[in-house]
């Protein structure tokens, strides 16, 4: 071979990725399923909270047994009570930073919510299997050293229950 | 020729690969606008609602006809409750004013609070009127706190967009650090962190409403007896999810504890028989009282309608000590049914005392149950009698109403007030609303709106 066109191999290879990444990334935001959140403060209909919170459900706790994913449901409930978070359910799950799967677009994404639709109903219904938390967290991942603070109750799961 | 071809193909790729930088640089700063925006939007929100509801608070003190005092009040309500919100969307990374969150929802609340007393005909105490005041001594602290960080704000210090981008990889950073060594400066968030640290220690604030600190951790009043030991829990668990199913077995495979407002053994069981069906059970500690039950399997299609899945639960409510419950509202949850039972005594509704049954219209078990509100709330009561007829209270619905029944009920208001009052139901139009007239008093204490929902019905 040539030496020069050895010398080319490696740059060629760099810019071929390059391309490649730009051309995947712009097919990708191209065709992204757009569902847009609903606005904040806007009274909702029983059924879009259902919606609302089953997809918060599944892409909080999609892996999590029954039982804990009712319990994520909860925690949202206890904070649209809470004078310390504001007073609705859109509100709650789009504050700032007070979910992972909101701030990394996971929510989003998540397609299967029968589990979690189900798990949301139970909750608006009423059962709580946390007794009042307002927190949850995964011990396993890092989190605010401010969030141990809290008084904790249980944990289900993978998920450890806070008030 | 190769070496052109290849030179041309490079210079394509490199201005490609630049056009897409710059393309995705604009994508992101129009992003960043937007997100700075809505930082700078819910930021002067706050402000200028934490401004407006102090000086409504101030224009309450002021005034000294009631008509007026109840209309200050209103808008400080409303304006507290504004600033609230637009705070809890304001994106602050690393800090949460959790206190500066309560003492706005408080504020706000204790407005409403006393507003409604001047609704009543009734007067504002000297006391009451003291703690408005301190409260708008504080609300003015908050708006000069907030003033200060909005010189950082327009002083481009602060900016709401920058919080949201992604952090670098920590051997860039190092780098970084070294080519520009960081300077101590005061974080732009300071004045939220010395105001919030400043309201975390607020005298605490009773009154009749939902955000009153004496409410903050109720206790379950319904719970008589010791605390018991972990292996009767499990016994109980057993025996109750056995009912549940008709004449399931099951086994405990595990249990954790949980110390909520209502502290219980946690019971997790699975099924002997049915493969992949687990039961959670939840077994108070004071009493060993059975607080909750969720069967976590699917359920196939309905063979029961609403009616006879009403008749299993009711039966299984009584063979569980339930005597005298009343059910009151009844909604279909997927291939389930949802009662809610209310205990009756002397012939009037206990609203506070529910217990909520969820049964399987495919074979009539009983999958769910919730007896949270009941142990929390249920205690030996002992109401006057009702000073009104029911034709009296039927007399005080406004005419345009038609009435459709009436029945004596204990409900409860904000603040853990119970009040004995004739539960009137009525239509508007094609609306059902439930009026709920004090039976000693007359007044008109609450008015309820059913909400039609598929499957949901009012049983009365």
């Amino acid at each position: 071979m040539h030496p020069f066109r050895r010398r080319l191999i490696i740059p060629l290879l760099l810019m071929v990725i390059l391309l490649g990444a730009a051309l995947w990334q712009f097919y990708h935001e191209g065709h992204l399923p757009r569902i847009l959140p609903t606005q904040a403060g806007v009274p909702v209909a029983v059924g879009d909270e259902v919606n609302l919170l089953a997809r918060l459900i599944a892409a909080e706790a999609g892996n999590e047994p029954y039982e804990g994913q009712v319990a994520v449901g909860a925690v949202v409930l206890n904070r649209v009570r809470s004078p310390l978070f504001p007073s609705t359910i859109s509100g709650v799950i789009y504050e700032p930073w007070a979910f992972e799967s909101v701030a990394n677009g996971l929510i989003w994404q998540v397609s299967n919510l029968s589990t979690a639709t189900a798990a949301a109903a139970d909750a608006l219904n009423g059962w709580d299997p946390t007794y009042g938390a307002l927190f949850f967290w995964n011990p396993a991942k890092p989190v605010s050293p401010w969030i141990w603070t809290r008084s904790i109750i249980t944990q289900i799961g993978n998920h450890v229950f806070a008030r | 020729m190769i070496r052109k071809i290849t030179t041309l193909v490079l210079a394509l790729a490199l201005m490609l690969a630049v056009g897409w930088g710059l393309w995705e640089r604009a994508n992101r700063l129009s992003l960043a606008n937007a997100v700075e925006a809505g930082g700078q939007r819910d930021f002067y929100n706050l402000l200028s609602y934490v401004e407006q509801s102090q000086v409504s608070m101030g224009k309450f003190l002021a005034s000294s006809s009631p008509r007026q005092q109840a209309v200050h009040l209103t808008e400080a309500w409303n304006q507290a409750a504004a600033a609230q919100h637009a705070l809890s969307q304001l994106p602050t990374p690393g800090i949460k004013p959790i206190n500066t969150s309560k003492f706005l929802a408080q504020t706000s609340d204790y407005s409403n609070y006393l507003a409604q007393k001047l609704a009543r005909g009734e007067e504002v105490t000297p006391q009451e009127r003291e703690q408005l005041v301190r409260l708008r001594e504080e609300m003015k602290r908050l708006a000069a706190d907030l003033r200060q960080t909005e010189n950082q704000v327009a002083a481009k210090n602060l900016r709401w967009s920058s919080f949201y981008s992604t952090r670098m990889p920590q051997p860039l950073k190092t780098i970084a650090r070294f080519a520009v060594p960081a300077q101590a400066q005061p974080s732009p968030l300071d004045g939220f962190v010395n105001a919030d640290r400043r309201l975390q220690t607020l005298p605490s604030l009773n009154y009749d409403g939902p955000f009153s600190d004496h409410l903050e951790k109720p206790r379950p009043l319904g719970l008589k007896g010791g605390e018991v030991a972990q292996n009767v829990a499990e016994q109980k668990a057993l025996t109750f999810a056995g009912d549940a199913s008709g004449g399931g077995s099951y086994r405990v495979q595990t249990v954790r504890t949980s110390n909520g407002l209502l502290p219980t053994y946690a019971v997790n069981l699975v099924d002997d028989r049915r493969a992949g069906v687990t039961v959670n059970v939840d077994v108070s500690k004071q009493g060993g009282e059975i607080v909750s039950l969720l069967n976590t399997r699917s359920v196939d299609a309905p063979t029961l309608d609403g009616a006879q899945a009403l008749d299993r639960a009711a039966a299984f409510l009584k063979s569980h000590g339930f005597a005298d419950m009343q059910p009151t509202y009844t909604v279909r949850s997927g291939n389930s049914q949802v009662i809610t039972f209310a205990a009756k005594k002397d012939d009037v509704i206990l609203y506070p005392d529910q217990v909520k049954v969820k049964v399987a219209l495919d074979n009539g078990e009983i999958i769910g149950w919730d007896a949270t509100p009941y142990y929390m709330a249920h205690h030996d009561r002992q109401f006057p009698r009702p000073k009104l007829t029911p034709d009296e209270a039927r007399a005080k619905i406004n005419s345009g109403l038609k009435v459709e029944g009436v029945r004596l009920a204990l409900i409860p208001l904000p603040g853990s007030i119970e009040k004995l009052t004739y539960e009137v139901k009525t239509k508007l139009d094609d609306t059902h609303y439930l009026v709920y007239i004090n039976a000693l008093t007359g007044e008109e204490e609450k008015v309820l709106q059913i909400i039609d929902v598929p499957g949901g019905q009012l049983t009365m």
